[in-house]
């Protein structure tokens, strides 16, 4: 009787432990599709890039914008890999906004830790779309160039320029992360907004 | 089936689970490229 009892506790936690594991990495795509394309945040995002992102947020902390994909938060700087455990990591080998050159933000499209999903919807976001970044207090706005998926061993993308570049990147796909989908920007230009 | 040949049904299915959980967290954790 008493095992009996064991077994059922045994075969919830089994029904739980998988419903997470299935479910989890689907609920980053239903928000979005609640939230939509063209949705009141998505219009908030683009006009807080139009305007500075510096103005609208604590000028101590650099932050990422992409309206697209609905995603607005903060860029860590680290050393190591596990600076992507906060979330966005700007890879320290590579430039900043201020200095010009090519500045690479990675991600993880998806854990199952926190934080989850940071660039899960960077498939979203297509040639054209605006970029801001709040960098040491002062903004960036960019415009996508160029949106492609390499190998996961692909040193190019991260390989210095000399114009002042934008390159944003994360697994791909989604559920089978062999190869890396790359997002590339640069500096917005006033043709992009005729 | 016995309630003893039951549970250690569940319970191989329940570490196997807890297993594919930590694979499944390693695979997405796997961005620099290099």
């Amino acid at each position: 009787m008493k095992l009996a009892r064991v077994n059922t506790i045994l075969l919830i936690a089994i029904v739980l432990i998988n419903g997470y594991i299935i479910v989890l990495p689907l609920l980053p795509g239903l928000f979005f599709s609640a939230a939509g394309r063209n949705s009141v945040t998505h219009s908030a995002l683009e006009a807080k890039v139009q305007a500075g992102v510096a103005l609208q947020n604590n000028t101590q902390e650099n932050r990422l914008v992409i309206p697209s994909m609905l995603l607005d938060e903060p860029i860590n700087d680290g050393h190591t890999i596990a600076t992507l455990r906060k979330g966005l990591w700007r890879r320290p080998q590579t430039s900043t906004p201020g200095d010009g050159g090519n500045t690479v933000i990675v991600g993880h499209r998806f854990t199952y830790t926190q934080p989850q999903g940071t660039l899960y919807h960077l498939d979203k976001v297509q040639v054209g779309d605006p970029i801001g970044i709040t960098w040491n207090g002062k903004s960036y706005v960019y415009t996508v160039r160029e949106t492609k998926v390499v190998s996961p061993n692909d040193t190019s993308v991260e390989a210095p320029t000399t114009a002042p570049t934008l390159t944003i990147y994360t697994c791909t796909p989604l559920w089978l992360p062999k190869d890396r989908l790359v997002v590339i920007a640069t500096p917005e230009t006033p043709e992009d907004n005729s | 089936m016995s309630e003893k040949v039951r549970f250690y049904i569940l319970f191989t299915v329940l570490v196997a689970s807890l297993a594919l959980l930590c694979y499944a967290n390693t695979l997405a954790n796997n961005v620099p490229i290099q």
